[in-house]
């Protein structure tokens, strides 16, 4: 691919921090702001862009990972069946299209919403249950915040590692 | 003066009613709905925003209106914002005003309404900006809206360098000295309030000696999260089961601002004196410890050199609290102050992974692109829910 995506990107930002933002008048802050977002959105889009798939595989067997913990559970009947439904379907995606796993990823916790939700009159919640869903949250922050760590939002964005790290085997 | 403040009688058990909510926060969360699906928000032009202007102040009976030097100003993730000089008839000189308009989306659904009877309630109590006009259906101005008088001053020193969105992450390196005691003081003085005695009849206030304070904030919350819902997230599920599982007593309501940080106060130079508490549409009556753990959140903390959390960028966590009690002579029961971190950090997920990404994805907001910046912060609170989590559930 020529141009490739990496290019037209830095290409866009150039344009933008080169030509468009210092051609707009001082007082129009909201798109001065706007376009200063803009070209922190494109700087993460670039570093993200190639590993768009394999964090959404990854979430993916995370989501089914704590929903196996779950259906070994004493759960209800209906909502067990729900469950290892999903899971079916998890198993089945074309594990290349972005969509298919990114809908899957978000079906699947649907199901696990509902199973976790509060209902009057339920017992309260389950040690097993929650350990189970500590531990899937550690790993999902965990990834989440070294995803969205280019951001600078962190408090400890200085000591998160670069987002290929994630990846690394 | 007698209050307006209707005082709820708690149910047998309130423990999973969900409908529990404040009446006006109910209508605003129903309005939010009822305006979903019906097309994208644009910025308002100055044309908009100067004819919309007009019709308020001719409803005001305001003569020979003028409105100039109308500029849009930043800073914020909810509202559309305007500086502008009125000019009518009856006015002695022009005074420079702020319009505070809601888009038909913003990162908080709140009522322009509420915040305006609390910038008069608090007039003289501590700095607010001084309130000159409310629109709170929107009648006039095609969306909810409040005006007050400009105020002078900054959220952030100006001999200071650092980024920041929306306030977080300010530095304020000499200041700390002068503006950590006022901090501490206006937040004092917020809780000391006689809410009984003001006009707050927008506000449903949590009987006293109940848990009905924390679960209507667990209501109100929760609600929002099924509305506004993008992606599942099993931690939020299963935080709010444990919100209502164990709800603190509240024994005596006090107005809560809550969203008292840094980017929320001003002050001015060279004498760093605070000229105004700002944005108070998160207010409600609750524990007074809400703010308190609102306080203390990472996400509105800057780091010192060596490492150490600044809350606000001003004081320590140790240091906050100590200065608080002994400015109020309240005991802090550091179990409810643990209660009410969860329950902000859980609320401040449902803020920014549901609500700024779904005004985004409905483009309902004049700034979809700052909502979805803001949504990079949830992972902070996600994080910070579980690490809060495994200390209550050793």
């Amino acid at each position: 691919m020529n141009p490739d995506l990496d290019l037209r990107l830095q290409s866009v930002m150039k344009s933008l921090s080169d030509v468009i933002l210092p051609a707009l008048p001082a007082d129009e802050r909201l798109a001065r702001e706007q376009t200063q977002l803009v070209l922190g959105h494109l700087d993460i889009i670039a570093r993200q862009w190639k590993h768009a798939l394999n964090l959404e595989l990854k979430n993916l067997a995370l989501a089914c990972e704590l929903a196996g913990d779950l259906a070994n559970m004493n759960l209800d009947s209906a909502l067990g069946d729900d469950l290892i439904a999903a899971l079916a379907v998890a198993a089945e995606i074309d594990r290349s299209d972005y969509d298919a796993v990114s809908q899957t990823h978000r079906a699947l916790k649907l199901v696990i919403d509902r199973l976790l939700a509060p209902r009057h009159g339920d017992e309260c919640l389950s040690r097993e249950m929650l350990d189970a869903v500590l531990r899937y949250n550690e790993r999902r922050a965990r990834r989440e915040r070294i995803w969205h760590g280019p951001a600078g939002l962190d408090p400890d964005a200085s000591r998160l590692p670069p987002i290929a790290t994630l990846f690394e085997p | 003066m007698t209050s307006s403040v209707r005082l709820l009688r708690r149910a047998p058990d309130t423990r999973w009613d969900r409908d529990d909510i404040e009446s006006r926060i109910v209508h605003v969360l129903a309005r939010k709905m009822a305006r979903r699906g019906s097309g994208g928000y644009g910025a308002r032009s100055a044309a908009q925003v100067t004819a919309q202007l007009h019709a308020l102040f001719a409803h005001q009976g305001l003569r020979d209106v003028e409105i100039t030097q109308l500029a849009r100003m930043t800073g914020g993730a909810s509202k559309e914002q305007f500086a502008f000089t009125l000019q009518h008839a009856d006015a002695a000189s022009p005074e420079r005003m702020v319009l505070r308009m809601d888009p038909w989306m913003g990162i908080v659904e709140t009522c322009r309404g509420r915040e305006a009877q609390l910038l008069k309630a608090f007039a003289g109590v501590v700095p607010v900006p001084p309130l000159r006009f409310v629109d709170a259906d929107g009648e006039h101005l095609g969306q909810p809206g409040l005006i007050t008088g400009m105020v002078a001053g900054h959220t952030a020193p100006t001999d200071v360098t650092a980024k920041a969105v929306t306030g977080v992450g300010i530095r304020f390196e000499h200041w700390i000295e002068r503006l950590a005691p006022q901090f501490v003081d206006n937040l004092a003085r917020i809780h000391a309030f006689d809410w009984r005695g003001a006009e707050l009849s927008y506000f449903d206030a949590p009987a006293p000696g109940t848990t009905q304070a924390a679960l209507r904030q667990v209501n109100w919350w929760s609600r929002v999260w099924q509305q506004d819902l993008v992606e599942a997230e099993p931690l939020v599920t299963l935080v709010e089961r444990w919100l209502r599982e164990n709800a603190p007593v509240c024994a005596q309501p006090v107005v809560v601002h809550g969203d008292y940080r840094i980017g929320n106060f001003m002050f001015v130079e060279p004498s760093g004196d605070f000229s105004a508490v700002l944005d108070w549409e998160l207010a409600h009556l609750g524990d007074f410890h809400e703010d308190l753990a609102w306080c203390v959140q990472r996400l509105f903390g800057t780091p010192r050199d060596d490492g150490e959390l600044l809350i606000s960028g001003l004081l320590t966590r140790d240091e906050f609290f100590r200065r608080y009690a002994a400015a109020t002579a309240r005991a802090i029961d550091l179990d409810t102050i643990r209660y009410y971190e969860i329950l902000n950090a859980w609320k401040c997920i449902i803020i920014n992974n549901s609500s700024a990404c779904r005004a985004a994805r409905e483009s309902q907001s004049h700034q979809d692109l700052v909502l979805t910046w803001m949504a990079f912060g949830s992972a902070v609170f996600m994080a910070e829910l579980d690490e809060l989590l495994r200390k209550v559930c050793p």
